[in-house]
């Protein structure tokens, strides 16, 4: 390529070819610096190979690069048409589905900044997104989500045009404010006839240092920012997928995570178009753990809460087995627990247990993989959340490998990764090519690497807070670093200093709660408080099951939580963590929310932690009785 | 309170591998209406059938003022005193309409008290007077279902299990056996269990209820507080939101609080 004076020394990792060291600028996946190029690029080599499945009535469809390319570039042009200009904002408010990534790669290769908006967030969240981010455009799937936007008081008037996707129950819907995704593709053809090459021309002009993407943090505290990547950022955490995961060409994925969150949007959205891997869309948020077992992927990145689910399933199965079953499933997590260990300290299995692992993955294992969509595996990856060490084990005993991964928005979540080979237990990995950490002086950590964000969207104070003086992101979080392993210990403005005056890191302790698999999450208080407690969100599931085994009645949720039982239940849960707590660090008192959340609540984040701001302001009642 | 009349813990019942309940745990005390409500499938047919015997609960029990009643067969669950007037009816179609109502009181001996239950019974529906000689199978739906209705009463039950009484009749008659259901509650004092799909008709005899959803219970509390919840108006009584264009389809989802 001509644009670059030098191109530095690259090599080819799973078929494409990136820099050897991603220290040196310009970073290139297969030439290419921006992600609109190396689209175009893709599109090119492999326009009949197929890019995404998705399911329409009951039938897996296959979607080829050419098709994204084609809808892409209609998308594209159809904007600009329609008076897209180069740097602004393009709201996306839909579940995840192929259109969704193909107004991503077309809003972004005619330079502008696609952004996308949880379908679970209110009509007032979807209004401060549309009037912070200045969006003139606002893509929404269906009726459904347009009417979250019809309700918006002062009728978000910046907003010209909304682009329906489904058409379905909205027929008498008019007003020049609306159009439907075949009239903006046709706008877009229309264009395309009229200046053929304008689209390539486009891409021609982006610059890696221009903003692609606006991540909204989950912002557990006021208003959520608008995280700016760049396109080099992406092409940093391309080239990091590419060497850390089992990418490869054709290889299974399944979408179901937001792809307004950064985790999904470069496991769906970014990494295929350089690994070429096969993109699965989940049905709906309901459906996955079945679209799990009929796409059997080989990459499959969650957050715990998804893996957890998974366990929950397989504990009650193994409950509800008949005797023999029972003791098959006890036998053979004997012979995994023992192939785990041997594997983490890295020793030889004898011959006797080998033997054992084999018959125990023959007879069980095999089968319980190929039951969870899990049997061809290669590498499953656990990120945005902390996730308890046990429950790694656990899957590495059954023979799926999971690994640990960190990062955030702010670095395109390219920072650490366990992977096979270099894998410690409890850490968060080794810090991934090109990026360096390091621990500050009051325990941060901090981050540098040209995967770094640009900065908020029109916030620069809050930018120039989030960078040290010498230019390295401050990760909010706090750890430390043993022979490269990153290990986290928890948020440096969530510590609570109690009115002892002692400070306590309350991630580490909830970290522990929610190592039960009674306990969904749970919330520490106890800043400028006499002693610690706890608000604790039980999982719906396995309580449910423990009170049917026992025989303790309920009717709905908050008799459950009620219920003498099961509070004496979570009380020796808490009791078991506060053994490994020192005095001033243990919990004493507790209470559960009786309500069952759903990812609609303020207090959830879209990956279902709870927003300890929120669940503080709501169940104050609740806190106030625990120190009365 | 005092202890209730029928107290459920706990319940699972299964078809086959199929898991129809799956932990249920209500109370229903005496003279009370308790109302079951529930979509297609939620088990509330299978809640009954459990309860009078016809199906066993693989776990959890049943007790009828304090004893336990889970696990006997049928026809000792109606000595206990309950009875159930099944969906769709269910009378004799070549009996007579006093031969159905005299099959009713079978479990009893005493003839004037039978007698006087009778008139009873046509008294609270004169049409079953009218056509006391008449065929069962030969009744209209409304008719047949006041028998059933009928046939149950004349048991005196501790507690009359209703299984969707409104089922093919019409609104009118709908509103007509559902007044003569409160009557019977108010005036005799008869304790019932009322599974129904009509939510409305169901909220506004019932003093209690549950909503039942895949097996399990999903909310409960007075009928007052039930009719008031959103989730049951959008979902249960057809209480539209229009939303902003007037003409929203779409529902939004349950989350039952």
């Amino acid at each position: 390529m001509t644009r670059h004076a030098t191109i530095p020394q690259m090599e080819t990792i799973k078929g494409a070819a990136i820099n050897v060291d991603a220290t040196q600028r310009p970073l290139l996946v297969d030439g290419a610096d921006t992600i609109s190029a190396l689209f175009r690029h893709r599109c090119g080599t492999d326009r009949a190979r197929v890019a995404h499945r998705e399911k329409t009535l009951g039938i897996w469809r296959e979607f080829t690069w050419g098709d994204y390319w084609d809808h892409a570039k209609w998308i594209g042009l159809g904007l600009k048409r329609l008076g897209l200009q180069r740097g602004e904002v393009v709201q996306i408010l839909s579940e995840d589905r192929k259109e969704w990534l193909y107004f991503d790669q077309g809003i972004q290769c005619v330079g502008g900044i696609s952004s996308g908006v949880y379908t679970t967030d209110s009509t007032s969240q979807l209004a401060y997104l549309l009037s912070d981010s200045a969006c003139r455009f606002l893509v929404v799937e269906n009726e459904e989500q347009l009417d979250k936007f019809l309700e918006i008081p002062d009728g978000a008037p910046g907003v010209e045009k909304v682009i329906i996707l489904e058409d379905e129950g909205l027929h008498e819907l008019k007003g020049d404010r609306f159009l439907f995704l075949p009239a903006l593709y046709a706008l877009g053809q229309q264009e395309d006839a009229e200046h053929p090459g304008s689209f390539e021309a486009e891409i021609d002009k982006a610059r890696a240092s221009d903003v692609a993407l606006l991540i909204y943090t989950s912002g557990t505290t006021g208003a959520p920012k608008g995280g700016m990547l760049t396109h080099e950022n992406i092409i940093h955490a391309i080239q990091a997928g590419l060497r850390n995961l089992a990418v490869r060409p054709n290889a299974e994925q399944l979408c179901f995570l937001p792809l307004c969150h950064i985790f999904e949007r470069n496991n769906s959205a970014y990494f295929p178009i350089a690994s070429r891997s096969i993109v699965n869309f989940a049905e709906s948020p309901e459906t996955v753990f079945d679209n799990l077992r009929e796409v059997s992927p080989e990459v499959f990145a969650a957050v715990p809460r998804v893996w957890e689910k998974v366990y929950s399933r397989v504990l009650i199965l193994a409950q509800e087995a008949t005797w023999i079953g029972r003791i098959a499933y006890g036998l053979a997590m004997k012979a995994g627990t023992k192939r785990a260990e041997a594997e983490a300290k890295g020793q030889p299995l004898g011959l006797l247990p080998q033997l054992g692992v084999a018959l125990a993955d023959l007879l069980v294992f095999r089968n319980l993989r190929q039951l969870l969509g899990m049997d061809r595996l290669q590498q499953g990856i656990s990120g945005a959340a902390p996730i308890s060490p046990a429950l790694i084990s656990w899957y590495r005993a059954i023979g799926v490998p999971v690994f640990e991964g960190y990062g955030m928005t702010e670095n395109a979540a390219t920072c650490t990764v366990n992977r096979p080979g270099a894998d410690r237990f409890g850490s968060v990995g080794e810090a991934m090519p090109g990026i360096d950490i390091r621990i500050a002086e009051d325990g941060e950590i901090q981050a540098k690497g040209f995967a770094n964000f640009k900065g908020y969207w029109n916030l620069p104070e809050k930018t120039a807070e989030t960078f040290s003086a010498d230019g390295w992101l401050r990760t909010g979080d706090i750890g430390r670093i043993e022979d490269g392993f990153l290990y986290i210990t928890g948020r440096l403005k969530d510590i609570i200093i109690t009115a002892g005056g002692k400070n306590i890191t309350p991630a580490e302790i909830e970290s522990r709660l929610k190592f039960s698999h009674y306990i969904s999450d749970a919330v520490i208080i106890g800043d400028r408080r006499k002693y610690l407690t706890a608000l604790i969100m039980i999982d719906q599931e396995n309580v449910e099951k423990f009170a049917q085994v026992n025989r303790v009645p309920f009717s709905d949720f908050a008799s459950l939580t009620r219920a003498a039982a099961v509070q004496d239940l979570i009380r020796a849960e808490v009791d078991q963590v506060n053994r490994e707590f020192a005095r001033v660090e243990q919990i004493k008192d507790f209470r559960l929310i009786d309500v069952l959340l759903t990812a609609e609540d303020d207090e959830l984040t879209a990956t279902m932690k709870l927003k300890r701001s929120f669940v503080e302001k709501k169940h104050k009642a609740l806190i106030d009785d625990m120190y009365r | 309170m005092t202890a209730p009349l029928l107290q459920i813990r706990n319940l699972e019942t299964f078809y086959g591998p199929i898991m129809a309940l799956r932990g249920v745990s209500l109370d229903v005390h005496k003279g009370r209406v308790v109302t079951v409500l529930g979509a297609n499938g939620a088990g509330k047919t299978t809640l009954l059938k459990t309860i009078s015997g016809i199906m066993n609960a693989e776990k959890g029990e049943i007790r009828l003022k304090g004893a336990l009643i889970s696990g006997l067969e049928p026809h000792r669950v109606v000595k206990a005193g309950i009875v159930h007037v099944p969906e769709g009816r269910e009378v004799f179609p070549l009996l007579t309409v006093e031969e159905n109502l005299a099959l009713g009181a079978y479990t009893r001996s005493d003839r004037a008290e039978i007698a006087r239950d009778r008139d009873m019974v046509f008294s609270y529906f004169p049409i079953l007077a009218e056509r006391r000689g008449q065929e069962a199978g030969t009744l209209s739906g409304g008719q047949q279902q006041m028998l059933a209705i009928g046939r149950g009463l004349m048991l005196r039950p501790e507690l009359m299990l209703l299984d969707e009484p409104s089922l093919g009749l019409s609104p009118l008659l709908t509103q007509e056996i559902f007044a003569i259901l409160k009557r019977l509650n108010k005036d005799e004092g008869v304790t019932m269990m009322l599974v129904e799909q009509n939510a409305a008709v169901a909220l506004d005899l019932a003093d209690d209820g549950y909503v039942l959803e895949l097996g399990r219970i999903v909310m409960n509390g007075s009928a007052e507080r039930l009719a008031g919840s959103e989730d049951i108006q959008s979902f249960y009584l057809g209480h539209a939101n229009e939303g902003a264009r007037g003409e929203r389809r779409w529902k939004r989802r349950k989350t039952w609080r």
